[in-house]
């Protein structure tokens, strides 16, 4: 028998044992109330059980045994986690079952309270079931689930205790007995199908969640659907196949699986990696460390909460939104697995922590964490919003390279397609005029056309080579630049590592005018008697990058600050996030050296 | 002589065939994809194609892909691709498998009219021509390892004509010496850039290969 001195220990070495009954004694004296009536109740209903005539004495010492588990569990809940409501509603479970027991009571009032309860431990343990972890109903259809537990044990339990000869009876008259088997087949219905729809809602969220709560939670999951389904399946079997086997056994079955419910809720609340609440102490004290960064804001939350993908974020000045540590806009609308808890400094929202609710077993927690992370939200939003801010204007700096270089595009191939054709057409025309004509005047003029409109032609693929170099737009960056060596008045090695893939048409055009102007550089500034370029991919922390480096045997001394045209080259490859650096080669000339992320 | 033309710029096509035919060419289709050349030429069976590199589908190098595809389905079809720009890669590409029967001439060139005539009949009688700007983009280059720069600066101009598709003849007569002085140099040439004797069609090939310097042996 489960001994009532659990609910007292009087004696015990263990430290942990010290720390719970300190606890409980210092902290809270209601405590100390709540075990001594439920300790005093549970004897009551002992003997009331223990006297009714030729029970047998097992099903008895189950019964005290689940008050017991329950009251016990439900103690040491809401001691632990005080903000959570599942320890009241577990006590609450336990003192349901007990009232029952008054059905054996030997007063015909306490035995009328008895039947008017006798059905609300179900209603309970469903609340119970759904409301797990946080104790807090998720949900509409959680909500009337409950409701609808509530007002079957409650309300259609009703007749039993109004119609007959008990002491709450309004009548016993013989029409209205005819009520009370349809009521109570009325009641089965809707509880059982009550039970199934959360079973089914249980699963449904579980479904739905993601992998690592899915693995977080998971046993328990299927331990509160087992639940559900095997109350209902003992309901049925009970109104439908009464004194069968089949009941006897759904029946204990679920007995079973409701004295389960104290013990793994409690296992799962205190060391379950949800709703971790002995963290905070030491998140409190990380936090006060001297210059808490924003990144290690997150990483002390996300720890104290048990989730590894909590997320601070921060309240965006003048503007709506929130951005992360490192000021990248974070969408915080609820889904199914995350939602947003505001945290508010000084009266203002400066920021929140992004969790998932599936995992924060205690809202109360959340709300401690907000309190101590306020003030230091409120402090790195500033370096957050100076984050986004120059995110922002990166991305709005590639923008425009982007729209300049599809524009450089646009026009160069306009001119190709169109202006260029009608010249050659026009030459070869004039030049055919000039063969076939029998008249010299003609022939010398149309000769002339066609001369003119070969330069002409000549100047414009010069101008359009500036604008965007079609070997460029068409075979892309490789054969580009060797079509420059090729035309450069020395020596030029080129060298392109293997490129199975063209980058971004930005990137792509920027290295181009980078090689370009370097080269230029090259022959005008340099002295030089030999030049190479290099073009690499790399990889650098898993982010793909392009490296591109112009060198040169000549006198050095080349500034990209001193114009040259690297500036606005310099200008671009920022744009495009990378970075542009001149410095000496190793044979004494010039070497820019440029890498941009790419891919 | 039978040809098509593969072009997707109106004008230009229509300004081809208009020529073509006035100088006694059978245009007997043209083409404005490369998938339509493709399948035009398949069907006609002309003796020669000229096609713009750049086409539809790709815009790229379609006009090479269809050429090579072309290539490997009619041996003795004749090409000769049209392009924007230098490109001496896109040339090589054709040129790649000892091709005979090639030309890579320069839109540009087209204006001149005269030397893209030229280039007709010795590309379809089997002749390489290579335009004389991308050849002379080619001889200013000077790469570090190349065994062309160990050639004299005559024979390398002799070897730039060869590239250019002229015979002997023409070689000697530009370079206004004797046709066996010619032959002399072209051996030379061969022996400097160690090619094996056989078919002197096919030496001539891999020389201007090798003096556009690509992949090949």
């Amino acid at each position: 028998m489960p001994s009532p001195a659990v609910f007292a220990p009087t004696a015990s070495d263990s430290p942990q044992a010290d720390r719970e009954r300190g606890g409980l004694r210092r902290t809270d004296p209601l405590m100390v109330v709540i075990a001594a009536t439920a300790l005093l109740l549970l004897v009551i209903g002992f003997s009331f059980l223990g006297s009714l005539p030729g029970v047998h004495p097992a099903p008895v010492l189950l019964e005290v045994s689940s008050w017991a588990l329950f009251s016990l569990a439900g103690m040491i809940a809401r001691h632990r986690r005080p903000h959570n409501r599942i320890g009241p509603l577990m006590l609450l479970a336990g003192f349901s079952m007990w009232a029952t027991s008054l059905t054996a009571a030997p007063v015909p009032v306490l035995v009328a309270i008895g039947t008017a309860v006798a059905t609300l431990p179900l209603a309970l343990t469903l609340h119970l079931v759904l409301a797990f972890p946080s104790g807090r109903l998720r949900g509409r259809l959680a909500r009337v689930l409950v409701a609808a537990g509530y007002v079957t044990s409650l309300v259609l339990q009703a007749p039993l205790y109004l119609i007959g000869d008990g002491p709450l009876a309004l009548t016993d008259a013989g029409p209205a007995l005819t009520w009370i088997p349809a009521v109570q087949f009325i009641q089965s219905a809707v509880g059982v199908s009550a039970l199934l729809t959360g079973a089914v809602l249980i699963a449904d969220r579980a479904w739905r969640t993601d992998a690592l709560e899915r693995k977080l939670l998971g046993p328990v999951v299927w331990y509160r659907i087992g639940c559900l389904v095997l109350i209902a399946a003992a309901a049925l079997a009970g109104r439908l196949l009464p004194g069968t086997e089949v009941a006897m056994i759904t029946g204990l079955a679920q007995l079973v699986a409701i004295m389960g419910i104290p013990l793994v809720f409690l296992v799962g609340l205190l060391f379950g990696s949800f709703g971790r609440a002995g963290e905070v102490d030491e998140m409190v004290a990380r936090i006060g460390a001297a210059g808490p960064t924003a990144a290690r804001l997150t990483s002390a939350v996300a720890d104290a909460l048990g989730d590894p993908d909590a997320v601070v974020v921060f309240a965006r000045t003048g503007r709506p939104g929130f951005v992360d540590a490192v000021g990248v806009e974070v969408d915080v609308s609820a889904d199914r697995t995350r939602q947003l808890h505001p945290v508010r400094y000084d009266g203002r929202v400066v920021g929140g922590i992004l969790h998932r609710h599936g995992l924060v077993a205690d809202d109360a927690l959340l709300d401690v964490l907000a309190g101590i992370v306020g003030l230091a939200i409120d402090q790195q939003r500033l370096v957050a919003e100076q984050h986004a801010l120059v995110a922002e204007l990166q991305r709005s700096r590639r923008r425009l390279l982007q729209a300049e270089d599809a524009e450089r595009r646009r026009i160069a191939r306009d001119l190709h397609d169109g202006a260029q054709q009608h010249l050659v057409v026009l030459g070869m025309t004039a030049r055919q005029l000039s063969r076939t004509t029998t008249d010299p005047g003609v022939a010398d003029t149309a000769a002339e056309i066609a001369d003119g409109v070969s330069r002409v032609l000549a100047e414009f693929r010069d101008l359009i080579a500036g604008i965007m170099p079609a070997p460029l737009q068409d075979r892309g960056l490789g054969p580009a630049v060797e079509l420059l060596a090729e035309r450069m008045p020395i020596p030029t090695r080129v060298s392109v590592g293997p490129d199975p893939e063209r980058p971004a048409a930005d990137v792509e055009s920027t290295l181009y005018f980078l090689v370009a102007e370097s080269l230029t550089n090259v022959i005008k500034h340099a002295g030089a008697g030999t030049a190479e370029v290099i073009i690499r991919r790399a990889d650098r922390d898993g982010r793909g990058l392009m490296t591109v480096t112009v060198s040169d045997d000549g006198r050095g001394g080349a500034d990209p600050a001193a114009g040259h045209g690297l500036r606005g080259i310099a200008d671009r490859v920022e744009a495009i996030g990378g970075a542009l650096r001149v410095d000496a080669a190793p044979d004494g000339g010039t070497r820019v050296y440029a890498e941009v992320p790419c891919g | 002589m039978r040809l098509i033309i593969g072009e997707d710029e109106g004008l230009l096509r229509e300004g081809l065939s208009r020529l073509l035919a006035d100088e006694g060419y059978d245009v007997v289709a043209t083409a404005t994809t490369a998938p339509e050349l493709i399948t035009r030429t398949l069907a006609l069976r002309p003796e020669l194609v000229i096609t713009d590199i750049r086409m539809p589908p790709d815009h790229a190098r379609d006009g090479i892909e269809a050429a090579l595809t072309l290539r490997a389905r009619l041996p003795e079809l004749a090409i000769i691709v049209l392009s924007q720009h230098v490109d001496s890669v896109g040339a090589t590409e054709l040129l790649a498998d000892g091709a005979r029967g090639v030309g890579y001439l320069l839109k540009q060139r087209l204006i001149d009219v005269e030397p893209f005539l030229r280039a007709l009949p010795e590309v379809a009688a089997g002749g390489t021509v290579i335009d004389p700007t991308v050849v002379q983009t080619m001889m200013r280059r000077s790469r570090p390892d190349n065994d062309i720069d160990r050639l004299s600066p005559r024979r390398r101009e002799t070897l730039a004509l060869m590239a250019e598709g002229m015979s002997n003849s023409r070689i000697a007569e530009r370079l206004s010496v004797t046709e066996s002085a010619v032959a002399r140099n072209i051996s030379a040439i061969f022996e400097t850039l160690g090619l094996p004797p056989s078919a002197d069609d096919h030496r001539r090939v891999l020389a201007v290969l090798r003096y556009l310097d690509r992949q090949v042996h």
